[in-house]
């Protein structure tokens, strides 16, 4: 009989002891749930941050942009158009003398021609920078031919720029941010000693890809410091403004090898 | 003190956490809420059965016919509770959870019929709801832990009522489970299984008492 009451103590003991067991379980349970809540929370508003500060970066990066290419404007306007404009008004003050004699005035009228030719040139070079007339009224493949003959008679780089099937693209400004965005390119691969870029224009009805490759000594695409340059920055700002993808394909030792790719006419 | 008497001032209190819970619903309008209605109705349950069963234990009669209708309505109450909870998760839920409720209470109901009569303990239905709200608990917890949006201030009440639920059902599984061995409860340590059970169903009312007290004035949108 002792031994029967034992052992039903002992199930007694068994069902408190499962009890017990059940309880820290649910418990364990519970404070899982709000650790891990609050983890995700935690990632969660990480997130926003890295984004809110990656908008931050562009803004910023826009901003600096704007004002390095006024800056540019200004000095370009300031030491070629302003200083010929002056040498132009001095000729002027010189033409107003009466003692000149008919020679030394047609020689100044000849001078005056000449700067006035080389300011019209200037004006003309700068607004070319700014927005290239082939682009405005040719379009992208010939805008970038244009840029190869460029740079190919400057012999520092060779360009190869081949193109695969039509495009349509309806958008200027698409075109534009392309443009500007190979140009981007082309001046990373001059100035990290690339001896020969290579560009592929592939189109159809409803994409447009770009393939960009140069010899350089390449890099690695994750190294962050490369991704934090402005002039990476202004790439990755321009694909998103035509809602371009941009993927970095570059290695170490492999060169700088990139893929621009657009869907037709679409913003 | 002897421990009935410990067990019923434990039982008690929490109908006291019962009543005072209530009047919190009434006096914040959260009873015209579909969740805290049902929080509402599982109150109200436990005063109705748990105030006769006390009269009826102190006339030393049988109070096991109340259980049986207990377990009934507990699992429909708090499964139409977590049928609200759980749908906006799960679509099909709301619409196929109907059906299992009614499935459920038909096996409710055929085992105190056939199977483990009125005047005895019904352990089988009372241990399969006890599984049954800790599925749908832990189905809960899940579910959340797939949301990275923070919860609006009733979701984080329902949170500490979920948390409640997966307390006490879990600790009372075994009590529960272990019901219907008559041998055991000649043993003198068997009252102590029951002390248990009221603590640890004081402690899911003092939390569902706070998830009451802690959520905001209910605002119905209709005029």
């Amino acid at each position: 009989m002792e031994s029967a009451t034992i052992s039903i103590d002992q199930i007694i003991i068994g069902i408190i002891a499962g009890s017990l067991i059940m309880v820290s379980l649910a418990l364990a349970l519970i404070a899982y749930f709000g650790v891990s809540r609050k983890r995700i929370l935690q990632v969660k508003n990480q997130q926003q941050e890295l984004t809110i500060k990656y908008q931050s970066d562009l803004i910023q990066n826009n901003i600096t942009t704007q004002e390095q290419e006024r800056q540019r404007i200004a000095a370009d306007l300031h030491d070629d158009i302003g200083s010929k404009l002056n040498v132009i008004k001095l000729y002027t003050h010189q033409l107003e003398k009466n003692h000149l004699s008919k020679d030394k005035k047609n020689q100044l009228i000849q001078d005056m021609q000449h700067t006035l030719q080389t300011t019209i040139e200037t004006t003309r070079s700068i607004s070319h920078r700014l927005i290239p007339p082939t682009l405005e009224n040719f379009g992208l493949i010939a805008a970038l031919e244009e840029l190869q003959e460029d740079i190919n008679q400057s012999n520092s780089i060779v360009v190869e720029l081949t193109q695969k099937g039509a495009y349509n693209l309806t958008d200027k400004n698409i075109e534009l941010n392309l443009f500007r965005i190979i140009q981007e390119l082309i001046q990373n691969s001059i100035k990290h000693g690339g001896n020969k870029i290579d560009i592929k224009i592939i189109g159809n009805e409803l994409d447009l890809i770009i393939q960009y490759a140069d010899d350089g000594p390449g890099y690695d695409p994750m190294n962050i410091a490369t991704q934090k340059g402005l002039g990476h920055q202004n790439i990755l700002n321009r694909t998103d403004i035509i809602a371009a993808e941009f993927t970095n394909l570059s290695s170490i030792g492999g060169g700088a090898k990139y893929s621009i790719h657009c869907v037709n006419g679409k913003l | 003190m002897e421990v009935i008497v410990l067990i019923r001032s434990l039982n008690y209190l929490g109908l006291l956490l019962c009543i005072i819970s209530i009047y919190l619903l009434f006096s914040k309008g959260l009873n015209k809420n579909q969740f805290w209605g049902c929080i509402l109705f599982y109150l109200l349950l436990q005063i109705a059965i748990e105030v006769p069963a006390d009269v009826l234990s102190r006339l030393q009669k049988n109070n096991m016919p109340l259980l049986h209708i207990y377990v009934l309505l507990e699992f429909i109450i708090l499964s139409t509770f977590y049928r609200f909870l759980l749908s906006p998760y799960h679509g099909l839920w709301l619409k196929f959870s109907i059906y299992f409720i009614l499935l459920i209470s038909i096996l409710i109901v055929v085992n105190s019929f056939l199977i483990q009569d009125f005047m005895t303990f019904n352990s089988y239905a009372k241990t399969l709801t006890n599984v049954l709200f800790l599925s749908y608990s832990v189905l809960y917890f899940y579910f959340l832990l797939q949301r990275d949006n923070e919860l609006n201030p009733y979701e984080s009440g329902f949170i500490l009522i979920n948390a409640a639920v997966l307390f006490y059902y879990s600790a009372s599984l075994f009590v529960f489970m272990t019901g219907q061995i008559k041998i055991i409860a000649t043993s003198p340590f068997y009252i102590y299984i029951w002390v248990f059970n009221s603590i640890a169903s004081i402690t899911m009312r003092v939390l569902i008492f706070i998830a009451i007290w802690k959520a905001p004035q209910f605002l119905s949108t209709k005029s």
